[in-house]
């Protein structure tokens, strides 16, 4: 009975203090409000990261090596070094172990690693073009000197670019640019052009080794692959989709960028800048004006024109010329700087600019620098630290649905696992038989190549022989026997793999399946062991359990602080009350019902205010929730994990908030109650008006 | 049976450095139904004789006995309990609880209580209010009431439980003395039909007078009996 009493004067001294109740119950509220919104938004991105990590590469969890050097993390170290988790002797016996399992569905052989590929610049290009043409024998006459004119004309262009400049260039030593110099000289001579029908052979090579090198295009692409069974892979991922070209044929050896990476690293360097500027322009509300990121955008267009002017040929400059002339309004004779001109774009002429690009000059120059149909000569380093090569043709690209626009997903190009056995420096069925044959080959091309330096350059630097040397020495060699070379399943799934991703029937029992799965290989003395796809995530997995933990600092101030205000003001407050509790005391109150009186009052505070943070919280989860929150910009994609964050409101959120309201109110009540019930009946007694 | 009984109490309080006799002895024996004044300038020990009657303070040496129990052997628990079953307290400053109107003040000792039955209890409360006269304020808060009527509430309260003592410190001190003069004729009416004892200290000579028994105090001693 007596509690009906406490309450009724803990809610009364609640309202009679206002002032103290509406700070105390505003810092309350917020701090209920964002833990609410924020562990909702947390959540989303949460689920939205578990999906695009398990959807896309890791599924629920990951099994490898139990003696690999480091942990596992797909997505590689920090400071995006690949990590060395080992291998495992056998794909299918693994399979079968993990089958043994009643919730596991399905298992998926993958090695995650880096590679870059160098696919050449323009000259390598044409160049390439001109060999393919003179190896063919059905080549018609025209169409070869139509092409020589064309490599001609780049190597002027080349010549035009760096008069004057070699100084400038600081990666050449003076004895370089001076052996550059002669180089250029010797190709821009006549003589060099009659006799090159009978000498091609050598006469690209020299082209190849000397020249394209001085375009200075650093053309390196590095990326992130995964190595799988593509079709296995395909099935068991469902949001996997082609976007261009084709799916990898069944037991064939082949590459497919992911389509995210392909436009954004592979694309021409100009026109994956145009896109980009287009892209905030729109989505971010940016102007050129209004941003100094775009402003450097453009500049760095303008900076390498060369991009574009470099891949023109005689007779598309001058058509060019005259339709950039139009539509600039001009009537600039030197090409380089119109379209320097036209490349430095301003709000109110960029989208024409944009559209112009696609529509005049896309056609004629190389968007990609990889093509779809190409074949790459990968590269790689293998355990040992020896480089190796693997020429891998590119059938197309591909995405997950449904995050597309993701970085996170998009952060895997994908090839078969018998290549990356190989890039990986493991020898395959294929490479084995080939071997003796292809070093008797290699052999013969090496005497080649070295015979042709000889010829043509004295004073060739020993890095440049260096890099040029491996991708060569692929192309000359393998080219014909990689590309459409095929593999039997057995081969796939009876090789060795790095690690497997491995999908469960019901992801709720995840930590219990892996702590089954972890003693069976223990038991078993099966050599493998399994970790959940957070852990296999690296740095990623543990991204949002950093939100969290910074989100719930956050909110353990702003609670801490209302924490101690209430403290405060109930301590004020027992001070200010000393002669009315001490009255209660003398009435015959014990010193329980005080303490009562004082937690009753908190909790009061913490409970409406609270509940009040709370339903607001909830309320905007609910309707945000519904329609999403855009993601604007790549960061947001980022972390959204898609075009939009949808919040859901979990119950039990809602639950664990209000209790830890009812644990600031038992905790702030200690130290105020204690003090209040050691106040003396004998304060009663004070004589005061 | 006499509900108080005082033997030898003597009480020292520490000020700073100095030990101070606010009591150096003092016998007492207070009958059923009696209605006493304890009178004597201030600084006498009329209030630490009512605190360690009233069971809110102990005394340093000697034997008070409250209701038949010896209070220095109860324990703090105990003492509240003594205090809250057979004693009735009127504040000089009416010290009735703010946020709680009329009906709930008088209630309070009865929550503590729990003895009785909420319809029990309401009719207990409502007698009481009728009693001093203040039925068309049972909703009112204190704030709302004039100091004579706060005091008549305070009596109710003191009152509701019919504990056997009631004490009372200079309970007309902040009252005119028309008003002070009904708070006593009010007690003395429930002296009489209720027989409860009523011990309260005054300096006010024209409502000393009207006591059955004086007890004059000085300078800690009891010095002469009415």
């Amino acid at each position: 009975m007596t509690h009906w009493m406490v309450l009724k004067i803990a809610a009364r001294n609640v309202f009679l203090h206002r002032m103290r109740t509406l700070v105390v119950g505003s810092i309350l509220t917020f701090g209920a409000f964002l833990a609410v919104l924020g562990h909702s938004f947390v959540d989303g991105i949460s689920k939205g990261m578990e999906h695009s990590t398990t959807q896309s590469i890791t599924g629920d969890l990951q099994v490898y090596s139990e003696n690999a050097k480091d942990q596992l993390s797909v997505f590689g170290n920090m400071d995006g070094s690949p990590v060395d988790v080992g291998h495992m002797p056998s794909f299918s016996k693994t399979q079968k172990e993990l089958a043994t399992h009643s919730q596991v569905a399905s298992v998926v052989p993958m090695g995650t690693s880096f590679a870059q590929v160098s696919p050449g610049n323009i000259l390598d290009h044409f160049l390439e073009k001109l060999r393919k043409t003179y190896k063919d024998p059905k080549r018609n006459t025209v169409d070869l000197e139509s092409q020589k004119r064309r490599v001609r004309f780049l190597v002027q262009e080349i010549q035009k670019n760096l008069e004057g400049k070699f100084e400038e260039i600081g990666i050449l030593s003076a004895a370089d640019a001076a052996q550059a110099k002669v180089n250029l000289e010797k190709v821009s001579r006549d003589d060099f052009w009659n006799d090159f029908d009978p000498n091609y052979e050598d006469k690209i090579e020299f082209l190849a080794n000397k020249i394209a090198p001085l375009i200075f295009d650093d053309n390196m692409i590095f990326f992130s692959y995964v190595g799988t069974d593509p079709q296995l892979f395909k099935e068991k991922f469902p949001q996997f989709e082609i976007v261009k070209g084709e799916m990898i044929p069944p037991g064939t050896r082949g590459f497919l960028f992911h389509d995210y990476f392909y436009e954004n690293m592979v694309k021409h360097r100009i026109a994956r800048r145009l896109d980009q500027i287009k892209k905030k322009m729109k989505d971010d509300n940016l102007t050129i004006a209004g941003s100094k990121e775009i402003q450097d955008q453009i500049k760095a267009n303008v900076e390498q024109s060369a991009e574009i002017y470099l891949q023109l040929g005689p007779a598309e400059t001058e058509t060019l010329s005259a339709k950039l002339n139009t539509l600039l309004g001009t009537n600039e004779k030197d090409f380089r700087a119109l379209l320097k001109n036209y490349l430095d774009m301003k709000d109110d002429n960029f989208h024409a600019r944009y559209d112009f690009f696609y529509k005049e000059i896309a056609p004629h120059v190389i968007l990609h620098r990889v093509q779809i149909g190409d074949v790459l000569p990968l590269s790689a380093f293998t355990k040992g630290g020896s480089s190796t090569a693997v020429n891998i043709k590119v059938y197309g690209t591909f995405r997950f649905k449904s995050f597309e626009n993701s970085p996170l997903a998009g952060n895997f190009s994908l090839m078969d696992l018998v290549s990356l056995r190989e890039l990986y420096g493991f020898l395959t069925d294929e490479r084995r038989e080939q071997n003796k044959e292809i070093e008797a080959e290699m052999g013969l091309s090496d005497v080649g190549r070295d015979s042709i330096e000889d010829l043509f350059s004295g004073a060739a630097t020993e890095t440049e022989t260096k890099k040029v040397a491996p991708t060569k020495k692929v192309d000359l060699s393998f080219t014909k026997r990689v590309v459409g070379s095929n593999y039997s399943s057995e081969e796939l799934n009876n090789g060795i793999y790095l690690h497997a991703a491995v999908f469960l029937k019901d992801k709720a029992k995840l930590s219990s399946v892996l702590e089954d799965l972890n003693e069976m290989s223990k038991r078993e003395k099966l050599g493998w062991k399994a970790v959940s796809w957070q852990d296999a995530a690296g740095m990623i997995g543990q991204m949002t359990f950093m939100m969290k933990a910074i989100l719930n600092i956050f909110i353990g101030i702003s609670l801490l602080l209302a924490g101690f205000m209430i403290m405060n003001s109930l301590l004020m407050a027992a001070m200010d009350r000393k002669q009315e509790i001490g009255t209660m005391r003398a009435i015959g109150a014990h010193g329980q019902f005080i303490y009562r009186l004082f937690f009753y009052e908190t909790l009061f505070i913490s409970l409406l205010f609270g509940g009040i943070g709370v339903i607001l919280g909830s309320l905007v989860v609910l309707l945000i929730g519904k329609t999403g929150i855009p993601a604007k910009g790549d960061v947001a994609t980022f972390f959204f994990s898609g075009p939009r964050l949808f919040l859901h409101l979990n119950p039990s959120l809602v639950f664990i908030v209000i209790a830890i309201m009812m644990v600031i109110a038992i905790l702030a009540t200690q130290y105020p109650a204690w003090k209040a019930m050691k106040i003396s009946p004998l304060q009663a007694m004070q004589k005061r008006e | 049976m006499q509900p108080i009984i005082l033997e030898n109490v003597k009480k020292n309080y520490q000020l700073d450095k100095v030990t101070v006799s606010a009591l150096k002895g003092v016998d007492l024996k207070i009958d059923a139904g009696e209605f006493t004044v304890i009178a004597g300038p201030s600084g006498s020990g009329k209030t630490t004789i009512l605190n360690l009657i009233g069971c809110v303070d102990t005394a340093s040496e000697g034997k008070v006995v409250v209701g038949g129990q010896e209070t220095g052997k109860l324990s703090e628990k105990q003492l509240t309990d003594l205090r809250l079953h057979t004693i009735g307290f009127i504040f000089q400053s009416f010290n009735l609880i703010p946020v709680l109107n009329v009906v709930d003040n008088v209630e309070f000792p009865l929550l503590l209580q729990n003895k009785l039955s909420p319809n029990e209890r309401r009719n207990q409360v409502m007698r009481f209010i009728e009693r001093v006269g203040l039925s068309q304020y049972a909703h009112h808060r204190p704030s709302e009431l004039s100091g004579g009527q706060r005091q008549r509430v305070a009596i109710a309260r003191a009152l509701v439980t019919r504990p056997q003592i009631v004490l009372a410190d200079e309970p007309t001190a902040n009252l005119d003395s028309v008003t002070g003069q009904n708070i006593i004729d009010l007690m003395k009416e429930i002296n009489t039909s209720e027989k409860t004892t009523f011990l309260f200290s005054t300096h006010d000579h024209s409502i000393m007078n009207q006591a059955r028994r004086i007890i004059r105090l000085h300078d800690g001693r009891i010095q002469e009996k009415a």
